[in-house]
């Protein structure tokens, strides 16, 4: 595993800040993919996904009841202990009720500088795409009052293609790793972190470089059992190594963090704005758009594609979206006779005895034991 | 071929040879701090007891939540995989094993061959587990062993908490500090476990026949408040508390 990625990641925070300063440009936390990040950065703004885990997740507990997904509850722990303090603003999707519910308790007590809520269409048909358009229309507005800037057509347009050639080299690291070259996937999601986090024109000749060592590494295929990896916001690293470790390897994912947003392109020869709702309309849905037959589609895709051997659902306890969304995928696989397996995770935990065991089992069962 | 399967748990270390896929004697101690001395000493007692020394077993496989730590074992497996063969060894028709153990109950579906096809664990969470009636058995004053024989005294089950361990003893004191009977709050809690056991029977989709193995088999009463939430008979077997061990011993002949 290469860690240039994951120590990107680690000092992004500090990055960011050294951006802030030096070139004077705005930082925005967002929550959740479904922010247009394509449009903070055609502001110049740095778009920063708020991610990881509290040292102590306590702290927010007296914000955010405990049946609340962990993730939301150490994101609120991170901005109350202070750790996001540099941001100008916050910028939240709507997606599911929990990080709402965090959007709005996070505005209350830390009162950001600038705070913007987009509500997503579900439906993809002409209606939505309008309702979508003036909810990005509306977006936009507020950037241009908080920065004092202009919206930009042609920045957008530039920004866009930034973030496609980003996401197009992510995509052939799938692809090659699939093909064989031996890539960790946690190389892999740190690539797609650092997405998240940092600038997008600092990270696209990385992720160039990444990609042609990768294409000079022998294809030999690991032989080991080819997983997808499905779940929600899903950060526990000990758990995706011990994936590897024990036999599996993670060759696609169905996260709010990987294959599923890189997969698409944002169509450059039609009016960038349209182009853009487009996208984060069409790209394969997190099971929060409540589009079960779509997510079925993805999911099956996926093991097609990627000559999946077993699935394993790491879900985030409380997670509604994705703990509905599971009993109708496992009857899918069922009966597909595709191998799946549920972890479910406590405040991201880590490898706990009982993780480790039944991950252990999962692969056991694979081996025939 | 002598074989040997160390099963350590939370509560308790277990040990099992065979000798040509024969049982020939099994073994269980307290587990107490130091899950490494425990898996050693249940071998070392069991040699004793049998009259053998170490380099008579030709291999051993260890389960159980302690199994990296048992360090002369030839291979570690999971308990799932031991739970499925030591029940399939010793009855081949079961098709669902509950295990209840010191601090975990899990389920499993097996096929006809007896390899593993679903299973499901309990949550981190004492309820639904051995630690949930070792700490009623404290709150009431009553030697855990005895509790089955006292249940199947109770005229009615009073209702108790299948959530919370710590709420559930304080209702426990609660019904005794309102003179419940002693019987009747015991069916309750041996109720309370069958709620939590069952859920998870129900989520993996349990078939009969069924076999119910690790320490709380050997409770009577959690036994007969399954079989009424079910609506299926359960077997058990004498060897139920060393099931574990057994599929490990088993694992260890098809090393």
């Amino acid at each position: 595993m290469s860690t240039k990625f994951k120590d990107l990641y680690d000092r992004h925070i500090e990055m960011i800040q050294e951006e802030q300063r030096k070139n004077e440009r705005l930082a925005i936390g967002t929550l959740c993919s479904y922010v247009p990040v394509e449009i903070l950065h055609a502001f110049n703004i740095l778009p920063v996904r708020l991610w990881g885990q509290s040292e102590d997740i306590s702290q927010a507990d007296a914000l955010l009841q405990i049946y609340i997904c962990p993730p939301a509850r150490h994101i609120m722990a991170l901005g109350l202990a202070g750790h996001y303090d540099f941001l100008d603003g916050i910028v939240h999707s709507y997606t599911c009720d929990a990080t709402c519910g965090l959007f709005n308790i996070w505005c209350r007590n830390l009162k950001p500088k600038f705070s913007f809520l987009l509500s997503p269409p579900y439906i993809d048909i002409d209606e939505a795409i309008e309702y979508s358009l003036a909810e990005h229309r509306g977006f936009i507005t507020a950037l241009e009052n908080f920065t004092k800037k202009r919206f930009s057509v042609d920045r957008l347009r530039r920004s866009i293609n930034l973030y496609n050639e980003a996401r197009a080299y992510i995509k052939e690291i799938y692809d090659v790793k699939h093909r064989g070259a031996p890539v960790s996937y946690l190389d892999i999601y740190y690539i797609n972190l650092c997405l998240q986090v940092l600038p997008v024109e600092m990270l696209i000749s990385l992720y160039q470089d990444y990609l042609l060592a990768a294409k000079e590494m022998v294809s030999k295929g690991s032989g080991k059992y080819r997983i997808l990896l499905s779940g929600s916001v899903i950060s526990d690293v000990d758990i995706m190594g011990l994936i590897e470790q024990r036999g599996g390897d993670i060759v696609v994912d169905d996260t709010c963090l990987g294959f599923r947003l890189v997969q698409d392109r944002i169509n450059e020869d039609e009016d960038p704005l349209t182009a853009l709702v487009k996208y984060y309309l069409r790209r394969p849905p997190c099971s929060s758009r409540a589009d079960f037959p779509a997510r079925k589609n993805h999911v099956l895709e996926m093991i097609s594609l990627f000559d999946v051997d077993a699935v394993i659902f790491m879900h985030q306890k409380f997670c509604d979206p994705h703990l509905s969304d599971h009993p109708f995928l496992k009857k899918v696989l069922d009966e597909k006779g595709i191998p799946q397996m549920q972890l479910e995770l406590e405040e991201e935990e880590g490898l706990t005895g009982q993780v480790q065991t039944r991950l252990e089992s999962f692969f056991e069962i694979l081996e025939g034991k | 071929m002598n074989v040997a399967g160390i099963d350590i748990g939370s509560i308790t270390a277990k040990a099992a040879f065979l000798t040509d896929g024969k049982i020939l004697g099994t073994r269980v101690t307290f587990t107490g701090y130091n899950p490494e001395q425990a898996g050693k000493k249940v071998f070392e007692d069991l040699l004793a007891e049998l009259s053998m020394d170490a380099a008579s077993i030709d291999r051993v496989v260890s389960t159980g939540y302690g199994r990296n730590s048992v360090k002369f074992a030839d291979k570690a497996i999971t308990e799932i995989i031991c739970h499925g063969v030591g029940a399939h060894y010793l009855s081949p028709h079961v098709r669902s094993i509950i295990d209840v153990g010191g601090q975990d109950s899990k389920v499993i579906v097996v096929g006809t061959d007896g390899k593993v096809k679903d299973f499901v664990m309990n949550d981190k969470c004492a309820a639904g587990t051995g630690r949930f009636l070792e700490v009623m058995a404290r709150a009431l004053k009553v030697d855990l062993d005895n509790f089955g024989a006292i249940s199947l005294k109770a005229d009615k089950s009073l209702k108790i908490s299948s959530i919370c361990t710590v709420f559930a003893e304080s209702e426990v004191i609660s019904l005794i500090s309102k003179g419940e009977s002693r019987e009747d709050i015991i069916a309750g809690i041996h109720e309370s476990v069958a709620s939590r056991v069952s859920t998870l029977a129900n989520r993996v989709g349990v078939s009969d026949p069924i076999m119910m193995t690790g320490g709380v088999a050997k409770n009577i009463g959690v036994v007969k408040a399954l079989e009424k939430k079910l609506g299926m008979s359960i077997e058990v077997s004498e060897f139920a508390q060393v099931n574990g061990a057994i599929g490990a011993a088993v694992m260890a002949m098809r090393l």
